[in-house]
C-alpha cells in the first residue's frame, strides 16, 4: 500500500486534512506543538485504492532544533515515500523553504496551499498560481477543512509530481566537505549518501551520528557551522526572486490596528471597554436579566415546588426551609 | 556603534549584515526565518515595556523578544 507523508511548517493545517481524509477526530490547536508524534490511518482515494497517510508533527527545516521535531525528521529520512507538503497561503515565501530541502533530497512533492478560508479571492489565487508554476512544482490551492476540496485533492495524487529546476546546485556542491563525503559513502548507500552531503554543510551533527557510523570526535572536529550561512543565502535568494513583486500584501496589518495599538490611545481604550462591559453585567441589561431571572425562580418555581410539598407534607419547619431558605 | 535591530528607530528600512552567534540554535532558526544577509527588515511595533518588538521581514510579520533580537545586526 502506498504511503503518504503530511510535511509542513506547524499551524499549516496538516492535523486538519488528515482529519478531513481520514474522517477522524484528532486534536487541533491554533498555537505550536499539538501534534506530537505521528499517525497513521487509512483513506480511500477515488479509484477505490487504499492509500496510508500520516500525520507528522511541524519542521520548519530538516535539521531539527526540538523533540518533536526531531521525530519528524527522522521519519521523513527513514521511510522513502511520496510527500504531502502543506503550505499556509498567507506565509508561502517562509513554508517555500522546507519545500526546497525537500525537492533537493530527490523526494517526491506535491503541495497543498491551504487557503484557511471558505472563499478566498481570485486575485490572490491566482498569483500564487503564476509564482508557482514559474516554480514548476505540481500543486493545488484550497481549503483544507471543507470536504469537496479534499476530494479534488486526492485525484491530483495520481498524476505523477514535478520536479523543481533549481539554478543553485552547483554552488553547494562546491560547499561540500570531501573527505567527510568518502567516509559517508563506505557507511551509506547511494541515494542517503546524496542526503548526508548536504547534512553536513549545513552543520547537522545529530544526523550524522545518528545514521552514519563516523566516530564522534571527527565529526566535532570538522563540521563547522560557516557554510551553513551561504547555503541558507542560495535558498533564501532562489526564494525572493519568485516573490519579487512588490505589490504583496502582508498579512497582519490591517487599519484597526492602527487605531486600537495606537501608542497613546490604547490603554485608555481598553480601560473604556472594560467599563463598558461591567456596567452591561451590572446595571443596565444585565440587571433586566437578573430581576427576570428572579422573579422565575420564585414565583414560578417556588410557587410550584410550595404547592407540591404542602400536598403530602405537612411539617411547617419544611416547608419553611424550602420556602425562605432556598429559594429566596 | 553597531545597531541591532533593539535600537533602531520605528518605521524604517535597514538591511541585515550579520547575526551573531551567540545562541547557534536562535541562529539556525532565524536564518531559516529568513533572516538572511542583506534582507531588509523594518521594525514596526514595540512593546509598552520594551521587551518585544514587531518586526517586518520579507513578506510577513513576525515578533520577536529583544534577547533574541539584540542578535541581529543591522546597517
Amino acid at each position: 500500500m502506498e504511503k503518504y507523508l503530511l510535511v509542513g511548517n506547524p499551524n499549516t493545517g496538516k492535523t486538519t486534512l488528515f482529519n478531513s481524509l481520514t474522517k477522524s477526530n484528532e486534536h487541533v490547536g491554533n498555537w505550536h506543538g499539538v501534534t506530537v508524534s505521528e499517525k497513521e490511518k487509512i483513506c480511500k482515494i477515488k479509484n477505490g485504492k487504499e492509500v496510508l497517510i500520516v500525520d507528522l508533527p511541524g519542521l520548519y527545516s530538516l535539521t531539527p532544533l526540538s523533540f518533536e521535531e526531531e521525530v519528524a525528521a527522522d521519519y521523513i529520512y527513514e521511510n522513502n515515500c511520496k510527500i504531502i507538503n502543506i503550505c499556509d497561503i498567507n506565509n508561502l515565501q517562509r513554508n517555500l523553504y522546507l519545500t526546497l530541502q525537500l525537492m533537493e533530497a530527490n523526494k517526491e512533492v506535491i503541495l497543498f496551499v491551504n487557503t484557511m478560508k471558505k472563499n478566498e479571492k481570485k486575485e490572490k489565487i491566482n498569483k500564487i498560481e503564476n509564482i508557482l508554476n514559474k516554480l514548476n512544482v505540481s500543486f493545488f490551492i484550497g481549503n483544507a477543512s471543507s470536504k469537496s476540496d479534499v476530494i479534488k485533492f486526492t485525484e491530483e495524487l495520481n498524476k505523477k509530481f514535478k520536479k523543481i529546476k533549481f539554478n543553485y546546485t552547483e554552488k553547494i556542491k562546491k560547499l561540500y566537505n570531501l573527505e567527510l563525503n568518502k567516509t559517508i559513502d563506505e557507511n551509506l548507500n547511494s541515494n542517503n549518501a546524496q542526503y548526508a552531503y548536504t547534512r553536513a554543510v549545513e552543520g547537522d551533527k545529530l544526523f550524522l551520528k545518528k545514521y552514519t557510523k563516523i566516530n564522534e570526535k571527527i565529526i566535532d572536529k570538522k563540521i563547522n557551522y560557516t557554510n551553513l550561512e551561504k547555503i541558507v543565502n542560495l535558498r533564501q535568494e532562489f526564494l525572493k526572486e519568485l516573490f519579487s513583486e512588490k505589490n504583496n500584501e502582508i498579512y497582519g496589518k490591517s487599519k484597526i490596528d492602527n487605531i486600537l495599538l495606537n501608542k497613546y490611545f490604547c490603554i485608555p481604550i481598553f480601560f473604556i471597554i472594560i467599563f463598558l462591559i461591567f456596567y452591561l453585567t451590572f446595571f443596565s441589561f444585565g440587571a433586566w436579566l437578573s430581576g427576570l431571572v428572579r422573579t422565575f425562580v420564585q414565583d414560578v418555581v417556588g410557587a410550584s415546588l410550595v404547592s407540591f410539598l404542602k400536598s403530602f407534607v405537612s411539617v411547617p419547619w419544611i416547608i419553611d426551609l424550602f420556602e425562605v431558605g432556598i429559594i429566596q | 556603534m553597531e545597531k541591532n535591530l533593539c535600537t533602531i528607530c520605528l518605521n524604517k528600512e535597514y538591511k541585515i549584515f550579520k547575526i551573531k552567534e551567540t545562541n547557534f540554535q536562535l541562529k539556525r532558526r532565524l536564518l531559516e526565518l529568513g533572516f538572511f544577509c542583506g534582507e531588509s527588515v523594518k521594525v514596526i511595533r514595540k512593546s509598552l515595556i520594551g521587551n518585544t518588538i514587531l518586526v517586518e521581514i520579507g513578506s510577513y510579520l513576525i515578533s520577536l523578544r529583544c534577547s533574541v533580537a539584540s542578535m541581529v545586526m543591522v546597517e
